[in-house]
């Protein structure tokens, strides 16, 4: 949806896009400050909350490190306010036409199994204000201020191109039901719609904010999406009646039991034959010690809660234990990120 | 749940004039793209003398008022970092 924010909210934002970016010439000095205490791959802790207290104290003095906290402090708790106060500045505009596209063919609907699992209320992940529901617009909040003009531009390389691209993992294009855990406001739903035009889409979401952008979205494009709200864990919904379950970026942002939970419910969902892709962040497995270090400072500060326990789970064993064969755990195209893991349920 | 923060970064946390002098930074930025909208819109549209008008300008009722309420947001704003963050309050 073509939309224009006022001076004062684009001016806003903006900033803070270019605050958060601006923070990435403070690591290879706070690296620095780092070697320069003695801490390598040698003597830095297997122990990761050891580790974590080392280099705490390896930049007690450290001014790089000191201003990168602030600044990911100001950007975390900001950005969501920022977002959400630029919305409202054109909200008047944007209301009929955003409350026009929730008509058309895509539908939501109750989940008949579980509908908010209890670790959704856990924290305001990414620490947007409110969390998924923190506003009634949210949705569109998100994914049409936050993601495009935030997150897109603070990440390495295209964040809507890669979710095409990790489609390339699948063998199979025949697919005639796809079911997508983490809908969201549907940017990896609309990716998964133009590689597989002929299937049947289905989503699901613990947060309605967020399904409603995505309703739009589809709606927009004249897309039929089937949406239900609820949770992945158990949906209630029909066994064998989907080829391919799939999701991006969703697992780090649920605990590990809930990871398990998916996975058995995906291969309950799926027909003999179908498959899963689920892609994630970087296993903690492919980091180095410095590597798993950093991430852990951006999780911590980030608003991550399950980060830890989700990336050092072994998402292969994970997959088999489930049921599935043929898995692959691995970052896509030799890479580390984004990472995936797939498998096949035996015909 | 993931670990909580260090020691030191929970201090920089704590460190509210830090986050004030980002907000006012913003406040500040805002400001100065909004004064470069308006001299690039004035520009293209030959107006000729904005400075000293702008120094001789005294607001009406109306104009006065709009400026009140703007300046009251805009205190709301800054001292809103002086606060604990909103997902940190007990």
């Amino acid at each position: 949806m073509e939309f224009q924010l006022k001076q004062r909210g684009r001016a806003s934002l903006h900033f803070l896009s270019d605050l958060a970016v601006s923070t990435s010439r403070f690591k290879p000095r706070i690296d620095a400050d780092i070697k320069a205490a003695g801490l390598d791959e040698a003597t830095l802790s297997d122990d990761l909350d050891e580790r974590l207290r080392q280099v705490d104290a390896a930049l007690a003095d450290s001014p790089a490190a000191a201003a990168l906290a602030a600044l990911t402090e100001y950007s975390g708790v900001n950005h969501g306010r920022v977002a959400a106060a630029a919305f409202d500045e054109v909200r008047g505009e944007l209301e009929p036409r955003l409350k026009a596209l929730m008509q058309g063919p895509t539908t939501i609907e109750p989940i008949p199994g579980e509908r908010r699992p209890s670790y959704a209320d856990a924290a305001w992940i990414h620490r947007t204000t409110g969390g998924w529901d923190g506003h009634e617009y949210q949705g569109f909040i998100h994914g049409e201020l936050i993601h495009r003009e935030y997150v897109a531009r603070n990440y390495p390389g295209d964040i809507f191109a890669q979710r095409r691209q990790i489609l390339s993992v699948l063998p199979r294009r025949d697919y005639q039901r796809i079911f997508e855990i983490g809908t969201s406001s549907g940017h990896y739903t609309l990716q998964i719609a133009a590689e597989f035009p002929q299937a049947e889409i289905w989503g699901c979401d613990p947060s309605l904010r967020m399904l409603e952008q995505a309703q739009r979205v589809a709606n927009e494009r004249g897309l039929h999406w089937r949406l239900f709200h609820g949770s992945a864990d158990r949906t209630g919904l029909d066994a064998g009646s989907v080829d391919l379950v799939t999701s991006y970026i969703v697992l780090h942002e649920i605990p590990r039991e809930a990871i398990h939970a998916q996975l058995r419910e995906a291969y309950r969902l799926l027909r003999p034959g179908g498959d899963i892709l689920f892609s994630d962040v970087t296993r903690y497995a492919a980091l180095n010690k410095a590597g798993v270090r950093w991430a852990e400072y951006n999780a911590v500060h980030g608003g991550e809660p399950f980060w830890r326990e989700s990336a050092s789970l072994d998402l292969a064993e994970a997959a088999r234990a489930a049921g599935f064969v043929n898995v692959r755990s691995e970052g896509f195209g030799g890479g580390i990120y984004p990472w995936f893991v797939y498998g096949h349920k035996p015909s | 749940m993931s670990v909580e923060l260090t020691p030191h970064d929970s201090a920089v946390r704590a460190d509210r004039a830090t986050q004030l002098a980002l907000t006012l930074a913003r406040e500040l930025w805002v400001v100065k793209d909004r004064l470069l909208v308006l001299e690039s819109m004035l520009a293209s549209e030959g107006f000729a003398g904005l400075s000293a008008r702008l120094d001789a300008f005294q607001p009406d009722a109306a104009t006065r008022a709009s400026i009140d309420a703007e300046r009251k947001r805009f205190i709301a704003e800054v001292t809103a970092a002086l606060d604990s963050p909103p997902d940190r309050q007990a």
